[in-house]
């Protein structure tokens, strides 16, 4: 089940989850950025509840906050207004470093662009996380193996990202945001430069990942293909939640 | 509106501007600072070579009947002419006591004016006044005849009967005057040591008519000799003439011609000033060479970093200019905007650039401490830097044409011409790996020093050659192997960081814990980038290295040198009249002298029928306080020795001092000879060498009988003549004299020198007149102008940009470095990585290219300036015996440069901290 706030609600319709359920909830969630002298506000009090386990398609036009929103959520940026409850943490009260360490045992990202370091190999990239973590090399070999593995990408794992084409090197993304057990995977249109059929199958391989281990899924998504994977579409427009979409699962 | 977004351009991203503006004013200033250094030097150089002239021009009557007095007056009030003296000139065929039987040789008389004396600064006394009713008399001619002041001298002449009869008021040293007797053929002036100086009014009412009368009945002159010669001495006013040589030639050829001119065909004028030009011209255009040359690395290196500067923003600028097209301004238009921003950056950074060059030059002369090179000092010279300002104002220019322009114009036509591709291409091998052009440019270096090296280039000066001519080309060895190891450490550099990643990443995980494992195969993976960085200073270094090793080695050979030619640190040499016998050496053991030896000479000597000098030393005292390092002598009994003589090549057997002045200390006759002479004469060691000693008291030739026992290459105490050494008691007992020549004198050290001399002149200044020299004198006047360049300034200058391209390129390539990665230092941040992290990873990144650069760096600094002492050895009398260390030098510019280094890390890494993980993961 999940609930969806926003203030105020166009919808008007005010849902609340069970307290243990929620890993991800926003208060009055806003951000404003300075452009010479003008401000623009990309988001503008968003409520949101995201229940543990869940998988939330972010959908809207252009420039409406998504990604904004997501970068929120997994402290990559400090909200104007508002906060941002991570499974009981307040991520407004974290300083940088306190965030890095947060991000490194919770959270997974998967970036359009992919973002792997190029002077990595796969397995070098997805090992990275868990060198971050302080991992024994042996150890981080043996869970890279694993889990490029299960992309399907045990044949490249020496390759240098410029060797993989963009559906293995989202592969790789994913496998490099898995690698350390996170409870929230954030993905901003991960599917964004991929081809249909590319795009399909590295969505599929990414939400039988995701259902397996139960992680909390916030996907940031143009295609309403790709949203129609998730238990719920949240529409933003200039800033604000228009839509909560209810459970997709029982629409 | 090209111009007012061009200015935008400029003026709204001021961080790109200043960082062009400072890499492109980097470049132009040590370029220009180098061409600044090298035209004062020059001028610096005209006035060290004209120094020793002491008069300028001599203008000889054509005809006895000329009127001197007159046309020097006319002469005097020329544009351009300080100052002009009549001085008329006859030969004397003998000259005594009267009524006395010795009579000195065939001299020569000088009638000038009193006013000559404080005019021109030829002829010193060392005793008593110029006498109007009197003679001055030259030191030969009292020591010949036992004459003193007060005596009275008579004097004979060719073609008058009658003798004259003056008493003697002055004495006079006419070794240095040879400008006195300057000939109107222009031959090289024959230095006559009986000479008789009187005043101008009493020859003209004694002498002149009737020598003139004389003259003018032997048109054909007589015997050789002077009759009668009117002539005018003329001072030129030098602070007129340009510090070019080239063009101050000109302009004292064109003086002479004026001069002439003035009493047309009256006069005929001597230039003698024009020998010095012709050296000094040359002097001045192998230090031109030498010093572009020297700077030039660091000038390419320092337009490299200027270029890079301009690629850090190149991209940002292309993506502004292709906003601009995608809002409808044309090719033309945005070809425009570049060309007028560029032009706009260059006028900006030269002019920058410039004044960084004027201060480069403050920092040269704060090291050299003359004024001449000072650009703030009063009498600096503005003009002459007029044309190199120039120079370096078209170099900016067009450096900013090939940096800033053409990549910018080229990436926006590529842009235009083509969508951009999302495939990376793999970018082709660099033109000179293709084209091995590392190896070409070492091979090349390495046929120039062996064809140097065939043609005798490096051999030491022989003792009797006095000019030094460099060629060009032999200045293309260093270059090209700058240039060759540049590329080749280059090549070699990335092969082996692209295959070392394994190692690199351990070493780094132990040195800065696991983010360091990912740093080194960053490392590993971007060699081309780290290697570009990591050569660019190594080879900036290395540049500073050699060039402070080398300056070091030049200051030491100089400094040898002078020993060489003083014999130790300072000389002391009585007057021929008042000389000394070896016990006035107890009397020159002041404090702070550790050693005094007395050494006899004789320039008349006869071996065979050639005049040769003879020294006779003591030996004891002599190898305490003489300059003797081994190298100067060789085993003249070896076979390998023989074989060299009879083949004339220099592989000669090496000697000992200790084994040659022994053998001589212990053959009371023996004689140790220059192995040139010894190769002249045909002489082995055993060898009975007959020579004849001049006495100086019995006026005769004294025959000696001498046995070889050593030979050397060199002997300390003249450059020109020490061919042939004699034990002294043996010599003046021979020769039936106790009077010797002068005496060496060792100090407690260096700092000591100066203040001895000058303790010594002042104690013997009313005593006797004496001339002291010391290794400071000699460097100033008997070396030539190309030896007596002072490198500290240059040093000095190239030390400073050393500093300044290590710690700001190392600056520039970590900033560039990060600014191309920003996405992924986002990326890491964003997957948990710390800042701490991060700063290890820069920090890794900087101890590879810094300690690997400070590492090659000096490898190449030594091979460097190994070279360039080899190949400029050959200006200095004694071959460098390897480099000379300046250790603290040295050790100081490493500890500044790993300052500097370190201060970029930090400031790189501090640019971490302001990192915003979001706008980083949203760049393109």
């Amino acid at each position: 089940m999940l609930s969806i706030t926003t203030k105020p609600s166009p919808a008007g319709a005010v849902a609340h989850a069970a307290s243990s359920d929620v890993m991800l909830q926003t208060s009055d969630l806003s951000r404003i950025y300075r452009v010479g002298r003008n401000t623009v506000t990309a988001l503008d009090g968003v409520d949101l509840s995201i229940r543990r386990g869940e998988f939330v398609a972010i959908m809207g036009p252009s420039g409406c906050g998504k990604s904004t929103l997501l970068n929120l959520l997994g402290g990559l940026d400090r909200p104007s207004r508002g906060s941002v409850q991570l499974d009981g943490h307040n991520l407004s009260a974290k300083d940088d470093e306190a965030m890095a360490a947060l991000r490194r045992r919770t959270l997974g990202f998967i970036f359009q662009r992919h973002d792997l370091f190029p002077f990595l190999t796969a397995r070098e990239n997805v090992e990275f996380p868990l060198l971050l973590a302080g991992i024994c090399s042996t150890d981080r070999r043996l869970q890279s193996d694993l889990m490029l593995a299960q992309v399907g990408l045990s044949d490249r794992a020496d390759y240098l990202p410029d060797e993989l084409s963009g559906g293995q090197q989202q592969r790789v993304g994913i496998a490099r945001a898995l690698i350390n057990h996170p409870s929230v995977l954030l993905a901003d249109e991960p599917t964004g430069n991929l081809d249909s059929a590319t795009a399909s199958d590295v969505l599929d391989a990414m939400t039988v990942l995701v259902r397996q281990a139960g992680l909390t899924l916030v996907m940031v998504t143009h295609s309403a293909e790709d949203a129609s994977r998730a238990d719920r579409i949240v529409r933003l427009r200039d800033g604000r939640i228009v839509d909560d979409g209810g459970d997709n699962n029982g629409s | 509106m090209a111009l007012s977004y061009a200015w935008r351009l400029v003026s709204r991203n001021l961080r790109r501007t200043l960082t062009y503006l400072f890499g492109l004013a980097l470049a132009v200033g040590l370029f220009s600072g180098v061409l600044f250094f090298v035209d004062a030097s020059a001028s610096q150089m005209t006035r060290i070579a004209l120094a020793p002239v002491k008069l300028d021009l001599v203008a000889h009557a054509t005809t006895p009947s000329v009127d001197v007095v007159k046309v020097a007056q006319s002469i005097a009030a020329q544009r351009g002419i300080k100052a002009a003296q009549p001085v008329y000139t006859t030969d004397f065929t003998s000259a005594g006591k009267p009524g006395g039987s010795q009579m000195s040789h065939a001299g020569r008389m000088f009638a000038m004016n009193p006013s000559y004396f404080q005019t021109f600064d030829i002829v010193q006394l060392s005793a008593g006044r110029f006498s109007a009713g009197g003679a001055v008399v030259s030191e030969g001619i009292i020591n010949a005849l036992s004459l003193k002041l007060g005596d009275t001298i008579q004097i004979s002449f060719s073609g008058i009967s009658r003798t004259v009869q003056l008493p003697i008021t002055g004495i006079t040293n006419v070794a240095s005057a040879d400008a006195l007797f300057a000939s109107t053929s222009g031959a090289e002036n024959t230095l006559i040591t009986d000479v008789v100086l009187v005043d101008a009014s009493w020859f003209n009412a004694n002498l002149g008519p009737s020598l003139a009368a004389f003259a003018a009945s032997q048109p054909g002159g007589t015997n050789g000799l002077i009759t009668y010669d009117p002539a005018i001495h003329i001072k030129i006013d030098r602070s007129l003439l340009p510090a070019d040589p080239t063009r101050a030639a000109l302009q004292t050829e064109a003086l002479r011609r004026q001069v002439e001119r003035a009493s047309s065909g009256q006069l005929k004028a001597t230039d003698n000033l024009s020998a010095a030009f012709t050296t000094v011209k040359s002097d001045v255009l192998s230090a031109k060479i030498l010093f572009i040359f020297l700077g030039l690395p660091g000038v390419a290196l320092a337009a490299y970093l200027s270029k890079f500067a301009a690629e850090l923003f190149a991209e940002a600028q292309r993506r502004e200019l292709s906003l601009l097209r995608t809002r409808g301004a044309t090719p033309r238009q945005i070809t425009a905007i570049v060309a007028i921003s560029s032009l706009m950056l260059a006028i900006l950074g030269s002019a920058f650039g410039l004044v960084i060059g004027v201060l480069s030059l403050f920092v040269a002369a704060g090291a050299q401490g003359t004024a001449a090179l000072n650009p703030l000092a009063a009498q600096f010279d503005w003009q002459l830097l007029g044309s190199s300002a120039l120079i370096s104002f078209i170099a900016g220019l067009a450096l900013t044409f090939l940096a800033a322009f053409l990549p910018t114009f080229g990436a926006l036509r590529r842009e235009i011409a083509q969508e951009r591709r999302t495939v990376q291409r793999v970018p082709a091998q660099p033109f000179w790996k293709r084209a091995y052009l590392d190896l070409i440019s070492l091979v090349a270096a390495a046929i120039i020093l062996f064809v140097t090296q065939q043609n005798g280039g490096f051999k030491p000066a022989a003792n009797e050659s006095a000019a030094i001519a460099l060629s060009f080309y032999i200045f293309l060895a260093p270059f090209f192997a700058w240039l060759g190891l540049t590329l080749l450490v280059l090549r070699l550099l990335e092969w082996v960081l692209t295959r070392s990643g394994g190692p690199v990443a351990l070493i780094f995980r132990r040195l800065f814990g696991d983010i360091g494992e990912v740093a080194g195969k960053s490392i590993a993976r971007r060699a081309r980038q780290v290697g570009a960085a990591t050569t660019v200073i190594a080879l900036t270094l290395s540049f500073g290295i050699s060039l402070t090793l080398f300056q070091q080695t030049y200051s030491h050979e100089k400094q040898l040198d002078s020993q060489y030619v003083v014999g130790s640190d300072i000389r002391f040499t009585p007057a021929l009249n008042s000389a000394q016998t070896p016990a006035f050496a107890s009397k020159l053991q002041l404090a702070g002298v550790k050693g005094v030896t007395a050494v006899a000479r004789d320039p008349q000597a006869l071996v065979g029928s050639e005049q040769n000098t003879v020294y006779g030393i003591d030996v004891p005292s002599f190898r305490q306080v003489a300059y003797l390092p081994d190298s100067f002598f060789i085993d003249g009994a070896a076979q390998r020795t023989i074989d060299a003589m009879t083949n004339h090549t220099s592989d000669y057997a090496l000697g000992n001092a200790s084994q040659a002045l022994n053998a001589l200390n212990s053959t009371p006759n023996g004689v140790i000879i220059s192995v040139e002479q010894a190769q002249k004469y045909n002489i082995r060691v055993g060898d009975t060498v007959l020579m004849q000693l001049y006495s100086a008291t019995t006026r005769k030739y004294v025959n000696v009988q001498a046995i070889a026992v050593g030979m050397f290459i060199y002997f300390p105490t003249s450059s020109q003549d020490s061919d042939f050494i004699l034990n002294r008691s043996f010599m003046l007992g021979q020769a039936g004299t106790t009077a010797v020549d002068y005496f060496l004198l060792k100090t407690d050290g260096q700092a000591h020198v100066t203040a001895l001399a000058d303790q010594l002149a002042a104690q013997y200044q009313q005593v006797m007149p004496v001339v002291i020299q010391t290794t400071t004198t000699v460097i100033k006047t008997e070396e030539s102008s190309l030896t007596s360049l002072n490198l500290a300034g240059l040093s000095a200058m190239e030390q400073l940009y050393t500093v300044l391209v290590a710690s700001i390129g190392l600056t520039v390539f970590l900033l560039a470095m990060i600014n191309e990665r920003r996405r992924e230092f986002g990326a890491m941040r964003a997957l948990g990585a710390t800042l701490g992290h991060l700063r290890r990873f820069i920090f890794a990144e900087a101890v590879t290219i810094g300690g690997v650069s400070l590492l090659l760096g000096g490898l190449i600094g030594i091979l460097l300036a190994q070279m360039l002492v080899l190949l400029l050895g050959v200006i200095f009398t004694i071959p460098a015996n390897g480099l000379a260390w300046p250790g603290l030098e040295l050790l100081l510019l490493a500890g500044v440069v790993i300052l500097g280094m370190l201060g970029s890390a930090l400031l790189s890494a501090r640019r971490l901290t302001g990192l915003r993980v979001v706008e980083a993961l949203r760049e393109l």
